[in-house]
């Protein structure tokens, strides 16, 4: 570059002073797409937010604020797992069955063997899906969709044995102190508060969050740095076992049953909430904040719907959230582009 | 696409012959799950080689 020669020639001058004022402004361009990138979704929460107070009347009420927060805890813990899944370059299509199933295990647990089979049991069950799953994708290096495909089908299958194909629901006994860890308004809120700032300081401050990011970014370069390539997928699919089946049993006691319809189409309400929250679907690059503001923007947009455009059911819904995903991905594939380019 | 549909009709035979048997729709599932796992284990074998 000519910006490193020696100064003094009069004929070099003017190109190191543009090169330089370039160099400026493709840096600021960086800084701009990256902002973009990472706290797109909050700019645009706070934008959504800001104006629905403004223009929605009844929605800046307590109680909406509740609903909103309340009905999005336990569904947000998916998110949480999946934010680990797709930094590392994978994906879990199971999440959604998992949660059912970690609710249906609840409720039978409840019934079976009292407070802590319904806690214990789920957890468990979430933990061996996850370790199946992270085994056959990190060591038999089989496509993370199709094995957690099948992990769907698998979870979907079992909680419809267990329930005589759907037709019975484990109703939690109502004096049983399971129901204490779903009830209230608070307790759920905090739970998927503490969870995520847990989260956070799991993949910012820790070796194994530094290893995800490398391990997304490029796993052969992660491999030629000696880093435990294998172990951190396993560990990632294990995570988000555990969180599904973990949030399905939480879901299970605020419901006060397993119920076992619950969860279809959960697992693309994470990655769209992920991929919202800046989370690249490529790998490599996330933040449990973005995911947040991802959930937090989802569910107000719901709400909103819910509000104005209830005469038209769910499927609005839908497509408000697949237009808003589709743009979402759009801008993220510029800024990938426009960040290489600079 | 012959491959692909050779798939299609493997698995909708598979599902006929349990529903004949009356094995129950869950266990279909579980069935299905296992055989998508099998047949992409032994296709990355197959190309591994």
């Amino acid at each position: 570059m000519s910006s490193s020669l020696a100064p003094g020639t009069a004929s070099v001058e003017p190109d190191t002073g543009s090169e330089r004022a370039s160099l400026r402004s493709s840096r600021r361009g960086e800084r701009v797409f990256a902002l973009a990138q990472q706290q797109g979704g909050l700019i645009t929460l706070v934008i959504v937010f800001l104006g629905a107070c403004i223009f929605s009347g009844g929605f800046a009420s307590t109680d909406n604020f509740n609903s909103i927060l309340v009905g999005n805890a336990y569904t947000s813990l998916l998110a949480l797992g999946m934010t680990f899944v797709i930094i590392s370059g994978g994906i879990d299509l199971s999440v959604g069955s998992v949660f059912a199933l970690g609710g249906v295990l609840a409720g039978w647990g409840t019934l079976h063997g009292g407070t802590a089979v319904a806690i214990v049991l789920p957890l468990a069950v979430g933990l061996g899906i996850g370790l199946v799953q992270g085994m056959l994708i990190a060591y038999a290096r089989l496509a993370p969709f199709i094995v957690t495909l099948a992990g769907l089908l698998f979870a979907r299958g079992v909680l419809q044995a267990m329930t005589n194909e759907g037709s019975q629901t484990n109703h939690v006994p109502p004096h049983s102190s399971f129901l204490a860890l779903g009830n209230g308004t608070w307790g759920p809120v905090l739970t998927a508060v503490v969870l995520f700032v847990l989260g956070a300081v799991l993949l910012q401050r820790t070796r194994f969050g530094q290893a995800l990011f490398a391990v997304g970014g490029n796993e052969n370069a992660a491999l030629l740095m000696g880093l435990p390539v294998a172990r951190t997928k396993v560990l990632v699919y294990v995570l988000s076992g555990v969180l599904a089946c973990g949030a399905g049993m939480l879901n299970a006691s605020r419901l006060e049953a397993g119920i076992t319809n619950i969860g279809v189409g959960y697992e693309l309400a994470a990655i769209a909430a992920v991929v919202i929250g800046g989370t690249l679907l490529t790998g490599g690059a996330g933040s449990i904040t973005g995911t947040a503001s991802g959930v937090l923007l989802l569910a107000v947009i719901q709400n909103l719907i819910g509000v104005h455009l209830s005469k038209y059911g769910s499927s609005a819904s839908d497509l408000v959230n697949g237009l808003f995903l589709a743009v979402v991905v759009l801008l993220q594939t510029l800024i990938t582009r426009r960040r290489r380019l600079l | 696409v012959l491959g692909t549909v050779a798939g299609a009709v493997l698995m909708q035979l598979i599902a006929a012959t349990l529903i004949q048997h009356n094995v129950r729709a869950s266990y279909e599932q579980i069935v299905e799950a296992a055989i998508i796992v099998a047949a992409v284990y032994a296709a990355r074998g197959r190309s591994g080689r």
